[in-house]
C-alpha cells in the first residue's frame, strides 16, 4: 500500500496552477538609452510617478471628454473632478509603491551619472580602469553601457555607500563630499528605512528600522503601519529631487574643475601645469565643452535654464582667475 | 510742540537710549507683573501685537541686570532680538540646508549676546576657555545670514562647530564663572510668523535652551498657534499676557500712569475727555497712545471735533496700511487678507447697529460660532491675521443656547479695535460731537452676551470665495495648486517652485526709489544696476553710487539710506 509511506497530507489550503511566468518576454527590446542628461532622465521618471498618485489609471480626460460630449453633466463632471483631486483619500499601500518608486528613480540616476561621466572623463575613467566586470556584461553591453555594469553589485542605500561610490568611482580625492550633500544623505538614509519596511514588511516599522530612526520619537511605532500622506508623499519625492540636484551639481562643479586644477587641500585649487585640452575658444571647444553640459544640463525646468555659452565664458574666466 | 522734549515721543523701545528707560518705568500691576514673570524661572512666551511695549519690558530687565552687574542674586541675562529673521527666507526657497542655517543664526544671536553682556559687565570672555567661540566668527555668521547674500554660508565653519548643547554649557559655564545661580535668555522678536518654516524650527530651539539654570523668554505675537508638533503652549512654556485688555478693570489705572510717568506736561495741552478717549483709542496698546497724542497735538484743526476726527481718522489709515502690507510678506494669504478686513469692517459696522439700539449699557463683544470656524481652516487664519496684527482681542470663549434643545453652540468672543468703533461713531447716540456721552457709553456696563454671528453670515460670496489660497500654478500647465505645501503638480508631475517674497523685493526696479529721476538714470546707464537687490548687495553701495558724476558723500548716503527704508518697511 503505497499510500502508508506518504506523509499527513490534508488540504490546508488549495491547489496552485501554472502561473504562466517567463521573464524574457517582459522587457521591451525595442527601448533605447535617450540622449538627455541623467538629471532630466531622472524628472521624468519623477514626473511619471507624481501624476499617478492621484490619477493612476488616467481617468481624468475620459470624464472631461464625457462632459465635453454632454454625456454627464457638469455637476456630475464637478464630483468626480472633486474625488479624483481628494488627496486624503489616497490608498496607503499605494502610497508606498510610490516610495520605492522614488528610490528607484535616484538610485538610477546615480547609476546612469556615474556610467555617463565614466564613458566621458578619462581621469573617471582612469579610476575605475583596475575594476572587474561580468564577462557576460561585456559581451552584450554596447561600449557606452559599459561602465554600468561597474556598478551592478552596488545598493545606494545609505549614506556612507553613496558618499564611498561618489569618490571611488568619479576618482575624487581631497576634496570632501560637501556637507549640504550628507545633509540630505542622512535625510535620504530614513526615507530608505521605509522602503525597507516596505519591502520586507509590506511597510510596517521594524525595531531595526525604529533604532535607526531614532528609537526616542519612532519606539512607539514599532509594529504599525506607515501611513504616507499626500504632503509627505510629496516631501518624500522632496527629499529625492534636492539629492539628485545636489549631487549633480557637486559632479558638475568638481569634475569641470579637474579638467583644468588640482586640488591643494580640503577647499582650494591651483591651476593644472600640465594636460589642460581646452583651446579658450569656444568654436574649438564646443563639441568637447557641449559634451560635458549636456550629461549634466537640467533642460527640464520651468524655473530655471542653464545657457552653454554663459557656462563655457565663466568656466574660461575661471580658468584665468586660477592661481 | 515746544512744551515737550522730542524724546517723549520716541515710540519704539529699541531707539530709547538706555539711560531713559528706567525712568520710563511704568509702575503698575500689569506691568509689575510682566516683569517678575520675565525674570523669574521657567520658559515664558510674552505676548502681545506690536507696540504693547514687549521690547520695552526686555530692555528694563535688561538693564537692571547690567546696573546691578556682578551682583550674586542678580541672574546672567542675555539679551537678542530675531526681527531680522525674514532676511533668511530667500533661503527657504533655494538652499535644502535653510533649517540648519537658521539654527545657526539663531545660535550665533545668542551667544553674540552672551558676549554683549559679558562686556557691558566687563568680564573677559576668554576667562570661557573650552566653550569659548570667536566672537568674529559669530559675527561674521550673522552678517552674512542678514547681509541678503546669505548663500555664503552653505558651508560656514559654524554649522557644523555650534550645537544647542554647546550654547548651553557656554550660558552655564558663565553662570558658574559669575557665582550666579541662574542666567534667563531674552529672546525679542521672536514672532517668526510669516516664514512658519523657521518659526518651528525657532520654538524646538527654545524648548531645548530650558535647563534648571536656563530660563528662555521669547516675545511672540498674539494668536500664533503653530508653534510645531514638539512645542506645547503652556507645557513648555507658560503664557505671559503683555496686551491689556480694555475690558480689564485695570485698564484705565495702567494708561493713566503712561501718562503720568511719561506724558504730565503734556496732557495739559489736550482736554481731559479727548485724553480719556484715546486711552481707549489705543486699545491697550502704549505706543499707539503715543502716536494718537502726537497726532492730535500735531493738527491744527479749528474745533476739538476736528481735530479728534483727524487724529483717529489718519491713525485708521496706518492701522490698515500696515495690517495691508502682511500681503507683501505672505502672497499666498493675499485673499485670505483681504477677506479678514472686510470681515473686521462687517462686525464694526454690525456693533455700531447693535450699540445703537442699546441704552445704558455698550456692547463690544462680537461672538463667532466655534463650527461656522472651523468649517473651512482659512476662515480660523483669517481670524488669526487680524488677532495678530492687534486689530481683534480674543476673550475666553462662551456658550450659548439651550443644552437640552441641542442647541448649545460654542461662541468664540473677540473685541474689535475700539479705535475703528469710536470711527463709525459706535458711542455717539446724538447726532453733535458729545466727548462726556462717548465717555458715558465707552464705560458702560458690557451687555450679557455677545453679539452673535457665523462665518457665513458675516462674509457675502466674494470674500468667501478670497477664502483660499493665492499660490502660483504650475508653470508647466498652469493647474492651480491642490494644497500650499504641495511640491509637485499632480496632473503634469512638475517640481512648483515656491516664490520666495523677499526676492520680490529684491526685484524691485530702481526707478520705484523716491529719488531725483536724473540719478535713477545714472544708476541704471553708468552702474548697470536695476534693482533694489543689486543696489544694496555691493560690498559698499556708498562707494558705488558716489562713481556717478555728481553724487557725492550725501546723496550716496541718501540714495543707499533711501533703498534700505524701502527694504526695511517691506521686511519689517
Amino acid at each position: 500500500m503505497a499510500n502508508n509511506h506518504s506523509i499527513y497530507s490534508y488540504r490546508i489550503n488549495d491547489y496552485s496552477t501554472p502561473s504562466g511566468w517567463t521573464t524574457s518576454s517582459l522587457f521591451d527590446a525595442t527601448f533605447t538609452e535617450s540622449t538627455t542628461s541623467a538629471i532630466d532622465t531622472f524628472y521624468s521618471k519623477i514626473k511619471e510617478l507624481n501624476v499617478l498618485i492621484l490619477d493612476p489609471r488616467n481617468f481624468r480626460p475620459l470624464f472631461d471628454s464625457l462632459h465635453i460630449a454632454g454625456t454627464i453633466s457638469t455637476d456630475a463632471h464637478n464630483d468626480l473632478n472633486h474625488a479624483i483631486t481628494d488627496t486624503t483619500s489616497i490608498k496607503p499601500v499605494f502610497s508606498n509603491l510610490i516610495l520605492l518608486g522614488y528610490i528607484s528613480a535616484v538610485e538610477s540616476f546615480i547609476r546612469e551619472i556615474l556610467r555617463r561621466i565614466i564613458t566621458i572623463d578619462f581621469d573617471a575613467r582612469k579610476a575605475c580602469e583596475l575594476r572587474t566586470i561580468a564577462y557576460g556584461a561585456a559581451l552584450f553591453h554596447t561600449p557606452d553601457m559599459l561602465p554600468e555594469a561597474l556598478l551592478e553589485n552596488l545598493t545606494f542605500l545609505s549614506r556612507e555607500n553613496i558618499e564611498k561610490v561618489l569618490k571611488d568611482f568619479i576618482g575624487i580625492v581631497k576634496i570632501p563630499i560637501p556637507k549640504n550633500i550628507s545633509d540630505i544623505l542622512i535625510e535620504y538614509e530614513n526615507v530608505c528605512q521605509l522602503r525597507h519596511c516596505i519591502v520586507h514588511r509590506f511597510g510596517k516599522l521594524g525595531a531595526n528600522n525604529a533604532i535607526k530612526l531614532g528609537l526616542d520619537s519612532h519606539g512607539i511605532y514599532i509594529e504599525k503601519p506607515i501611513k504616507l500622506t499626500y504632503t509627505a508623499l510629496q516631501n518624500v519625492a522632496s527629499v529625492c529631487s534636492n539629492l539628485v540636484k545636489d549631487i549633480n551639481q557637486f559632479l558638475w562643479e568638481y569634475v569641470m574643475m579637474r579638467l583644468i586644477a588640482e586640488p591643494v587641500n580640503q577647499s582650494t585649487w591651483k591651476r593644472r601645469t600640465s594636460g589642460v585640452t581646452w583651446a579658450w575658444d569656444f568654436r574649438k571647444d564646443k563639441k568637447r565643452f557641449k559634451n560635458y553640459f549636456d550629461t549634466f544640463v537640467l533642460t527640464g525646468s520651468a524655473s530655471y535654464a542653464a545657457d552653454v555659452h554663459t557656462a563655457y565664458s565663466e568656466y574660461k574666466l575661471k580658468y584665468t582667475l586660477l592661481p | 510742540m515746544n512744551l515737550i522734549d522730542e524724546k517723549e515721543f520716541e515710540e519704539r523701545s529699541d531707539n530709547i537710549d538706555d539711560s531713559d528707560l528706567v525712568i520710563w518705568n511704568i509702575e503698575n500691576d500689569h506691568f509689575t507683573n510682566i516683569q517678575k514673570k520675565l525674570k523669574g524661572a521657567g520658559a515664558k512666551l510674552l505676548v502681545g501685537p506690536r507696540g504693547t511695549g514687549k521690547t520695552h519690558q526686555m530692555r528694563i530687565i535688561y538693564q537692571e541686570s547690567i546696573a546691578l552687574g556682578k551682583h550674586q542674586s542678580q541672574p546672567v541675562c542675555i539679551f537678542t532680538s530675531f526681527g531680522k529673521y525674514y532676511y533668511l527666507e530667500p533661503l527657504l526657497v533655494k538652499s535644502s540646508n535653510a533649517i540648519p542655517i537658521f539654527h545657526t543664526w539663531v545660535l550665533c544671536k545668542i551667544v553674540d549676546g552672551l558676549y554683549k553682556y559679558c562686556k557691558d559687565i566687563n568680564h573677559n570672555i576668554e576667562d570661557l576657555n573650552e566653550d569659548y567661540i570667536s566672537p568674529k566668527l559669530i559675527n561674521d555668521f550673522i552678517a552674512k545670514a542678514e547681509k541678503l547674500s546669505p548663500s555664503e554660508l552653505t558651508s560656514h565653519q559654524l554649522i557644523h562647530e555650534i550645537s544647542i548643547s554647546k550654547v548651553i554649557a557656554l550660558i552655564e559655564t558663565l553662570v558658574v564663572k559669575l557665582n550666579k545661580t541662574k542666567a534667563i535668555l531674552l529672546l525679542d522678536d521672536a514672532a517668526i510668523t510669516f516664514t512658519p518654516e523657521y518659526l518651528i524650527e525657532f520654538f524646538d530651539i527654545f524648548r531645548s535652551l530650558k535647563t534648571k539654570i536656563i530660563a528662555p523668554k521669547a516675545s511672540v505675537y498674539p494668536g500664533t498657534t503653530q508653534y510645531g508638533p514638539r512645542f506645547h503652549v503652556g507645557h513648555d512654556a507658560e503664557i505671559v499676557n503683555c496686551w491689556l485688555s480694555v475690558v480689564d478693570e485695570t485698564y484705565i489705572a495702567f494708561m493713566n500712569s503712561l501718562i503720568e510717568k511719561r506724558f504730565s506736561l503734556y496732557t495739559q495741552a489736550v482736554p481731559k475727555d479727548i485724553l480719556d478717549i484715546l486711552q481707549y483709542a489705543s486699545f491697550g496698546i502704549p505706543r499707539a497712545f503715543i502716536s494718537l497724542l502726537r497726532n492730535y497735538n500735531s493738527f491744527k484743526e479749528n474745533t476739538i471735533q476736528a481735530n479728534f476726527n483727524r487724529t483717529i481718522l489718519e491713525q485708521s489709515k496706518y492701522i490698515r496700511i500696515e495690517y495691508d502690507s502682511i500681503k507683501l510678506k505672505m502672497p499666498q494669504f493675499k485673499g485670505v487678507i483681504e477677506a479678514g478686513l472686510y470681515f473686521f469692517e462687517r462686525i464694526t459696522n454690525d456693533l455700531r447697529e447693535e450699540n445703537s439700539r442699546l441704552v445704558d449699557e455698550k456692547n463690544i463683544y462680537i461672538g463667532i460660532e466655534e463650527t461656522s470656524i472651523k468649517e473651512n481652516h482659512l476662515s480660523e487664519r483669517m481670524i488669526r491675521f487680524l488677532i495678530e496684527a492687534g486689530l481683534l482681542y480674543e476673550d475666553s470663549s462662551v456658550r450659548h443656547g439651550a443644552h437640552s434643545a441641542g442647541e448649545n453652540r460654542e461662541y468664540r468672543r473677540y473685541i474689535p479695535h475700539i479705535l475703528f468703533l469710536l470711527l463709525e461713531r459706535t458711542f455717539s447716540k446724538s447726532r453733535g460731537f458729545n466727548t462726556a456721552e462717548i465717555l458715558r457709553n465707552l464705560k458702560a456696563k458690557n451687555k450679557k452676551h455677545p453679539l452673535r454671528r457665523k462665518i457665513d453670515t458675516i462674509l457675502d460670496v466674494d470674500n468667501k470665495y478670497k477664502l483660499k489660497l493665492d499660490v502660483p500654478p504650475c508653470p508647466r500647465c498652469s493647474t492651480p495648486r491642490l494644497t500650499e505645501e504641495q511640491r509637485f503638480c499632480h496632473i503634469c508631475g512638475t517640481e512648483l517652485v515656491k516664490q520666495s517674497a523677499f526676492e520680490s523685493c529684491m526685484n524691485i526696479n530702481i526707478d520705484q526709489l523716491p529719488i531725483p529721476d536724473w540719478q535713477k538714470q545714472r544708476i541704471h546707464h553708468d552702474l548697470k544696476i536695476n534693482n533694489i537687490g543689486e543696489l544694496i548687495s555691493k560690498p559698499d553701495p556708498g562707494t558705488e553710487l558716489r562713481k556717478i558724476k555728481n553724487i557725492g558723500i550725501k546723496r550716496s548716503e541718501n540714495i543707499h539710506k533711501t533703498a534700505l527704508i524701502l527694504v526695511d518697511e517691506f521686511l519689517g
